[in-house]
């Protein structure tokens, strides 16, 4: 455990409960700068990094499948593991083009709680059927075999190393036909964002004839929103998953990415990703006065939970839970997000005019 | 699934076992002197959930702490037991004799289902009607658990639609009401709402006994995006029910309607400013009977509309900050709000979407 830090966020802890929130909702201009610098600093920002990173995937997996050499195929999994921190950062909007024609889950299909895009890639490299990994045709199969499971099961799954014996191609060419097709998923990501007229205007102008937003209030809780389910999707669907301290349960190859190690670095990129809403749109200037201790130890709950996740590297997920020492640091990475989501729901959102807690609010 | 789940063990440590020895004796003589008793669901200051025994004047009598937010309650007067039903996707059902003849009962879904946060008594209180979801089978149910024989799970009923949300029951007990919001969840996917590009949104009536389909209502095709969430029925069998849109926000769709069998689905097309003051977002909705009226809060819209229950008429239309939950009052009607205000007594609670009358006319 890393007791600097705790220490840190027990000095921080009496502050905030000794600094009432009070709620000033903040002006229409005030949000929709927010919003403008939301969607140009942090959302576009993000896709485009991810559709870079999907590019790059795609041409390392042209170059193994005409190579099948072992540095063609280092060179593609190192570019999977960019690939993968690119779309943990944008990931954590689950909003927008990204959840329309299921294009979140044909993706990255997680959590796969029966195993259903390992089955199929299973089959799918089995059948050996040029047919199946058509690139036309890729859209239209399974979500669960679309996007980044189904290419980590390629690379690092069993089987793999026959990518770069120089003898097998078929499952060059799968991989390749997922590559491209999330390279298209991604590209369709961009387009929408950069349209100047469609979903970025309904981010940026909040009124009454917008699709999204009618009022600042509306849209300041939907940017709220975004950290808020952000951090709570990651304790409660990629953490608790895999491991639960209540009851002992430990399971290490329910976690996301376990296969090529890059389950911290996805819990590390999602963090940076919301992470980047939260400094770079500004909304934390929203509140003043004495709830700006508020927004001062949410920043701080970032950097220590991104710097926790980092540490881990490409420790696997099962040598963490065996060990007394990283056991304990994960444990206070899951302490970390729990404040964070704390300070986040409750504390922000009632100083920024919600009545109770974001979450609360959150309507059924 | 990992996650949130619950057991009765896990309950009792999470929520201290004070409420284990029923009611107080403070708040036995206050329910037997209240002309009318309201229960609610709250999460307190610090983040603490529980359930609330109010008053006529909003004054909260007593509180039982839970473990988790509870969303709807649910009440017999033929026993004098109330359910709090845990906010979707959740796991329990608390069960509590008014008249502290019995421990509490701690009801918890089954491994492949999770409740959806509402549920109804039998008229005679011999049943428990839980909405929830078989997730894995993408289909809501209806679970059926035998009040007399502790809270036992005996079976359960289709209720012919996705995502099911709040359930009613007809006065002689003989039709179930289930609010298919038309929305699917998983739990994997926590409070994501999956499908809302097809939704398939209806208002089925259930035979109590057989669980056949007797009606099912859906929606036209360009009002496929308006879940139907919740329902309250008036003394003549009429049903109204109030919805929530997930459509685009500058739509106007109409919000509440009502059934009678046999009849189609009468959406109300009230004025658009009241409309608008809805926000596409109805909360709650409550008849009361002695009135003829009902009311719909909307905590996103923070107001709330009063109709006359034969009509649909609009009768009044009032601003109600962070409006949450409604029911019906001797007169009118009680409605709270996040801010802790339940009538005309504020406490330092947030009051969640629903409360029930426990006693008292209406």
């Amino acid at each position: 455990m890393n007791f600097k830090i705790l220490t840190s966020l027990s000095i921080l802890l009496p502050t905030l409960l000794s600094s009432p929130a009070h709620a000033t909702f903040a002006e229409e201009a005030e949000v929709e700068a927010v919003m403008d610098k939301a969607v140009d600093q942090a959302i576009r920002p993000a896709y485009h990094a991810f559709s870079g990173k999907a590019a790059d995937m795609a041409t390392a997996m042209e170059s193994l499948c005409k190579e099948n050499s072992q540095p063609a195929f280092e060179n593609a999994r190192n570019t999977f593991d960019a690939l993968v921190r690119a779309w943990s950062q944008a990931e954590v909007l689950r909003d927008g083009p990204v959840i329309r024609e299921n294009r979140f889950e044909r993706i990255f299909f997680y959590p796969d709680r029966k195993s259903i895009g390992l089955k199929q890639v299973q089959a799918l490299l089995a059948v050996k059927d040029k047919d199946a990994i058509d690139l036309a045709t890729m859209d239209q199969k399974s979500v669960a075999l679309q996007g980044i499971g189904t290419e980590e099961y390629i690379l690092f799954g069993k089987g793999s190393e026959e990518l770069a014996a120089g003898q097998e191609n078929y499952r060059c060419q799968a991989g390749l036909a997922v590559a491209k097709n999330v390279e298209n998923l991604a590209n369709q990501l961009t387009e929408a964002w950069d349209d100047p007229d469609g979903i970025q205007k309904d981010w940026k102008k909040p009124g009454p004839d917008n699709a999204v937003y009618r009022d600042g209030e509306e849209a300041l809780s939907g940017l709220l929103g975004v950290l808020v389910r952000g951090v709570e999707t990651i304790r409660d669907k990629r953490i608790a998953v895999f491991y639960n301290p209540d009851d002992g349960y430990s399971n290490a190859k329910k976690a996301a990415l376990w296969r090529s190690n890059n389950t911290f670095a996805s819990i590390a990129g999602n963090l940076e990703g919301l992470q980047d809403y939260w400094l770079n749109s500004g909304m934390r200037h929203i509140i003043k006065g004495d709830a700006t201790a508020i927004t001062t130890n949410i920043t701080f709950d970032f950097k220590t939970a991104i710097k926790t996740a980092e540490s881990f590297g490409k420790t696997p997920v099962a040598d963490v839970l065996k060990d007394k020492n990283l056991k304990h640091k994960f444990e206070f990475l899951m302490m970390t997000l729990e404040d964070l989501q704390t300070r986040l729901n409750n504390d922000y959102g009632r100083a920024m005019g919600l009545g109770a807690s974001f979450t609360f609010s959150d309507g059924d | 699934m990992r996650g949130r789940l619950i057991d009765r063990r896990s309950f009792i440590r999470a929520s201290g076992a004070a409420f284990l020895a029923g009611l107080t004796p403070r708040s036995l003589m206050a329910l037997e002197r209240a002309d009318a008793v309201y229960a609610a669901g709250f999460m307190d200051r610090d983040g603490n959930y529980g359930m609330a025994l109010v008053s006529e004047q909003g004054t909260i009598i007593d509180r039982i702490d839970l473990p988790d937010r509870a969303h709807g309650l649910a009440a017999s007067k033929s026993t004098g037991m109330v359910a709090a039903f845990a906010r979707r996707p959740g796991t329990f059902v608390f069960v509590y004799d008014m008249n502290g003849r019995q421990a509490p009962v701690i009801i918890t879904a089954n491994e492949d289902r999770h409740f959806y946060g509402h549920g109804k008594f039998s008229p005679d209180g011999r049943l428990l009607y839980a909405s929830e979801n078989d997730f894995d089978n993408r289909r809501g149910v209806i679970g059926i658990y035998d009040a007399t024989a502790g809270f036992e799970r005996i079976g359960e009923f289709p209720t012919y639609g996705i995502g099911p949300h709040d359930l009613t029951v007809s006065d002689d007990g003989s039709v179930l009401i289930a609010a298919n919001g038309g929305i699917e969840t998983h739990p994997d996917f926590g409070r994501t709402k999956l499908n809302l590009d097809h939704m398939e949104p209806s208002l089925a009536l259930i035979d109590a006994k057989t669980g056949a389909l007797m009606e099912k209502h859906g929606l036209s095709p360009e009002l496929s995006q308006l879940s139907i969430r919740h329902a309250d029925t008036c003394a003549d069998g009429r049903i109204w029910f109030a919805c929530q849109y997930q459509g685009p926000r500058n739509d106007l769709p109409p919000l509440i309607g009502s059934l009678k069998r046999g009849e189609d689905l009468n959406l109300i097309t009230l004025p658009e400013d009241v409309t608008e003051g809805l926000a596409n977002y109805v909360g709650a909705i409550a008849v009361n009977r002695h009135d003829g009226l009902v009311a719909a809060t909307s905590p996103k819209g923070s107001s709330y509309v009063i109709l006359d229950a034969d009509t649909g008429a609009l009768v009044s239309q009032k601003r109600f900050d962070h409006a949450s939950a409604v029911a019906s009052a001797s007169h009118g009607f009680a409605v709270s709000n996040e801010n802790g205000l339940f009538l005309q007594t504020r406490s330092d609670v947030a009051w969640d979407q629903h409360a029930i009358r426990l006693k008292g006319k209406a």
